[in-house]
């Protein structure tokens, strides 16, 4: 009787798994389009390249996640008359993939991911470790093909996000709503920092605050903060666990939140106003070299920016008609003169700024008192 | 057959029969000599890191060892560690002791709905438990000091679950079932003949109880606190959702950030210089604990048991006892439940309000990434398949070494394979990180795959494989085998028709307990996984909250809970509840 009785159970057990693995199997939708563009020679090289291929492995921290990342290869096919299939995988956070991808190079590992989408500091790590490769972008866009020799021609940017100060405005109102990095520190509120010390490798640049100011302003800005909580975790200030966080990466996230009825606001502060762009490139070693080094391109393109603009609320300032390049002329109509960080102000600041880079993490990881 | 073929074949049953010990097949020695090697090639390599400039290339150093004594941070980590398991230790033996002793000794109502709910607590994923915590007691924005502060104007933060109380408060709800189910079958076989006893020589309640009953359940408490402490200080899910949130670092999470640092490359030496020191305090402890077990036998009561116990009557505190226990489940299980279900169906994390309400939606379960769900979902199916299967076949090994085989040196694979026992599984899985990336051929392609996670998981998984594998074996009377022997079988057929076969049922409920500890488990797999062909369920899961995702993470959770609630039923099923109690005490959590 315990002998049918452990047969049928472990029958049931087998079951189970084997419907998971059913359900697992389903798999992913694929999508393919019909009409592709007029492309140049060297384009099309690329597009036959990339439908041997046939898929694209892309890991980010994308506001619309695996929708947002099905769009734009959706939109891609539809651009080249392809059919690769996208497996995105959102990372915690981007300094843990940067790390990952370094050892994996060291190691002569191949990547997990075939390309890298982050900020300008992030590539310049990837790059100085040899961890990516030399990128084409055959297909024209708008988009000048300075920033890629400016890059070293590794990467091209595809986005635009504005650091600044995003706030609960349940907790913080009126006048309290601070206009620069300084106005935060008059506050009596629960802040929160980011364990990676989102912005202030620009805030420690000698052309911006400088080492020695950005160091003492982490230092002040972390005896008053409540914890930590990364870029992203914009909804962390919304349900009021903070008041504060600052320095944010990116207004776009706090808008998306806004627009969902949360209670946050973001101010982009007077006394550092700054532009992150975040790049697209192309990690050695790469499952689909090709695939990624052409889908990086059509980001750039109109139908990309908007996917962007409609899932994550931005697009790229340098880009003709850009949501973005229209909030930052309005802002500098203002007076806000932006610094931004792109590859030559990271040549210029970083052999200053990454010392106290380094030392700032240290102050804001750990607790005291 | 020729007169000289039976004699030879006589004389070979008469050599097996007289043996004083059936000897092991040496084959049967391959796979526990490999998981032996591998277990303490796992460990060495953790120690070679820590005293190497560089980890492949570099000289000998001391300064990992030099910098984790003069680092403030390290230091701070120490005592965070310490300070979260002592509180640990004392909320689940807070927790666990009454209960037991209520379930043990009384006439509790629903005892089988406590054994039930006791493995479901032991099963149930601590990441899961943490998050539904940090939305409850946030010190700020915590659903129950939202409402405190706005039902009695209280200032914010009356529970802080940031804090070491609070995270210690967290784990010791979960590991409160590991007490439990460590002390119930000890405190049910106290022969009640001895409190009559005492009663009959005039000593009163209090008396029997601190000069009988306590010293009788001495050795199993003792036990079950270090065992608690043991699993705390290595534990990597509860302190990882809550511990970053308030710059909070305990062991594991700040061994995970030297590997994965915030800036800069990975510093392997210091991580594995740490990880050597809490090694040496973890070998210490499961030594002490050892020693404890091996010390019961002095409290064994000799002769056979005369009575059996009669419930206590708890007569006007049967109802506010058995409250206090569905109170505990509901500390433990129900609210943390409830609270995901509500993070799950809400855009941003708010307390429950009529505008709250209108904002809930599916959304959250719509934007999860199915396509990589629906990848990490069989490889989550292979671990649960292969994991046990594997620390199962080792265990069955070790054991017929420990057991059967005269193999000189046979009890040091009996001490091997407890190590995994004491060793933090973060440390295995650093040593294993760096041996599949660093050492390994890239062209082998393992890195990055499931590989890796089965071969530590189940390395870590045979340290209770084999308490359960060792105590089927050892019931197997070896007149059993003499007789296949004599009678001709091979020591195959021997194994296949006769050993394996009288330990199913415990190898079954041992299979699917550990199948199920794979699917929830996130230390090994989060260190571990990096692209999408090595990672689990539970890794998305929480990435998806570390990247501040935390509705869907919610809802990724409630899935997983979904998936593993029918398993656990089975398993209960399989294995019946006393089965089922006996066997986590042989395989409580990993860590």
């Amino acid at each position: 009787m315990r002998k049918v009785r452990v047969r049928r159970n472990a029958v049931a057990v087998l079951a189970w798994i084997a419907t998971i693995l059913l359900v697992a199997c389903g798999g992913a939708s694929s999508s393919s389009g019909s009409a592709a563009a007029n492309l140049n020679d060297a384009t099309k090289k690329l597009v036959d390249a990339a439908r041997a291929e046939g898929a694209l492995d892309m890991n980010g921290v994308f506001n619309g996640g695996a929708n947002e990342a099905q769009a734009l290869i959706d939109g891609f096919n539809q651009r080249y008359g392809l059919r690769s299939s996208i497996k995105y995988t959102p990372y915690a956070s981007g300094p843990d993939e940067v790390a990952k991808l370094i050892a994996e190079r060291q190691a002569g590992q191949p990547p997990h991911t075939d390309m890298f989408l982050g900020p300008t500091d992030f590539i310049r790590q990837l790059s100085d470790a040899g961890t990516v490769v030399p990128l084409q972008m055959p297909d024209p866009t708008a988009l000048d093909s300075k920033w890629l020799t400016q890059s070293g021609g590794v990467a091209i940017p595809f986005y635009t996000i504005f650091p600044g100060i995003a706030y609960n405005t349940n907790l913080v109102k009126g006048t309290e709503v601070p206009s620069t990095y300084a106005d935060v520190l008059k506050l009596n509120v629960p802040l929160a920092g980011t364990p990676y010390a989102a912005g202030y490798l620009t805030l420690a640049a000698p052309a911006v605050w400088g080492p020695e100011k950005a160091i003492a302003y982490a230092t002040a800005y972390a005896r008053k903060m409540a914890g930590l909580g990364g870029c992203g975790n914009e909804a962390q200030v919304a349900s009021g666990q903070y008041a504060i966080l600052a320095p944010d990466c990116a207004e776009n996230f706090v808008q998306i939140l806004k627009n969902k009825g949360a209670p946050i606001g973001y101010v982009i502060p007077m006394d550092a106003p700054i532009i992150y762009w975040f790049w697209g490139t192309v990690l050695r070693g790469s499952a689909h070299p090709n695939t990624a080094q052409l889908f990086i391109n059509y980001l750039a393109t109109p139908e990309a920016q908007k996917i962007f603009y409609k899932y994550d609320l931005t697009d790229l300032d340098l880009l003709p008609g850009s949501h973005t390049g229209q909030e930052r002329k309005a802002l500098e109509a203002k007076g806000y003169k932006f610094y931004v960080s792109d590859f030559d102000f990271l040549a210029a600041n970083n052999p200053q700024a990454l010392p106290a880079y380094a030392k700032i993490i240290q102050i804001m990881t750990t607790k005291r008192g | 057959m020729t007169i000289r073929g039976f004699e030879a074949a006589a004389e070979r049953r008469l050599r097996w029969a007289l043996e004083p010990r059936i000897p092991g097949p040496p084959a049967g020695a391959i796979p526990a000599s490999a998981g032996a090697i591998a277990i303490l090639a796992l460990i060495a390599i953790a120690v070679a890191i820590s005293l190497r400039t560089t980890p492949l290339d570099g000289t000998l150093t001391l300064r990992h060892y030099h910098d984790l004594l003069t680092r403030p941070q390290a230091l701070q980590v120490l005592f965070n560690t310490i300070g979260f398991s002592t509180v640990t230790v004392i909320v689940a033996l807070a927790i666990g002791i009454p209960i037991a002793w209520l379930v043990a000794w009384t006439d509790l109502p629903f005892k089988p709905a406590v054994y039930v709910g006791m493995t479901v607590g032991l099963l149930m994923p601590g990441f899961f438990t943490a998050m539904g915590w940090l939305v409850l007691l946030h010190p700020r924005a915590g659903i129950i000091n939202v409402w405190l502060g706005q039902a009695f104007a209280l200032k914010p933060g009356l529970f802080d679950i940031i804090s070491i109380p609070g995270m210690g408060f967290v784990q010791g709800l979960g590991l409160a079932s590991v007490v439990f189910v460590m002390l119930a079958i000890p405190l049910r076989a106290i022969d009640p003949v001895l409190e009559e006893a005492a009663h009959t020589a005039g000593a009163g309640p209090w008396h029997t109880l601190f000069r009988i009953t306590l010293p009788l359940v001495t050795p199993a408490l003792a036990a079950a606190a270090i065992l608690v402490l043991v699993i705390s200080l290595a534990v990597f899910d509860v302190p990882a959702i809550i511990g970053l949130a308030g710059r909070i670092f305990t062991f594991s999470p700040f061994v995970y950030y030297e590997v994965y640092p915030f800036t800069g490359p990975p510093d392997y030496g210091f991580a594995a210089a740490f990880s050597a020191g809490m090694l040496a305090l973890a070998i210490l402890l499961s030594l002490l604990y050892t020693r404890v077990l091996r010390q019961a036998r002095r409290y064994e009561v000799i002769g056979p048991r005369s009575t059996f116990r009669q419930p206590r009557p708890l007569g006007v505190w049967r109802l506010p006892a058995a409250a206090l226990v569905a109170a505990y489940f509901a500390l433990a299980l129900l609210l943390p439940f409830l609270t995901l279900v509500w993070t799950a169906l809400l855009p941003f994390l708010q307390p429950p309000s009529a505008i709250a309400f209108s904002h809930l939606s599916l959304d959250n379960f719509s934007s999860l990434p199915w396509a990589l769900i629906q990848e990490t979902a069989i490889n989550t199916a292979v671990l649960m398949i292969s994991v046990p299967t594997l620390a199962l076949l080792l265990s069955i090994s070790f054991s017929w070494v420990v057991l059967r085989s005269q193999l000189p040196g046979r009890l040091a694979y009996d001490y091997v394979a407890f190590l995994p026992q004491a060793v933090p599984s973060i440390v295995f899985a650093l040593s294993a990180l760096f041996f599949f990336l660093f050492v390994l051929p890239p062209g082998l392609g393992l890195y990055g795959t499931v590989v890796p996670i089965i071969v530590v998981m189940a390395l870590v998984y045979v340290s209770f494989g084999t308490r359960v594998t060792n105590g089927a074996m050892i019931q197997i009377h070896r007149e059993l085998e003499d007789a296949a022997a004599v009678s001709g079988g091979g020591r195959l057929v021997l194994m296949l028709r006769i050993v394996l076969p009288l330990m199913r049922p415990a190898l079954a409920y041992s299979w699917l307990w550990m199948a199920l500890l794979a699917f929830r488990e996130l230390t090994v797999t989060n260190m571990l996984a990096s692209r999408s062909t090595g990672t689990t369920v539970a890794v998305v899961t929480y990435s998806l909250f570390a990247a501040g995702n935390w509705g869907e993470a919610a809802s990724l959770a409630l899935i997983m809970v979904a998936v593993l609630l029918p398993l656990v039923a089975i398993y209960l099923k399989l294995a019946g509840l006393g089965g089922a109690i006996s066997g986590a005490v042989s395989a409580v959590p990993g860590r």
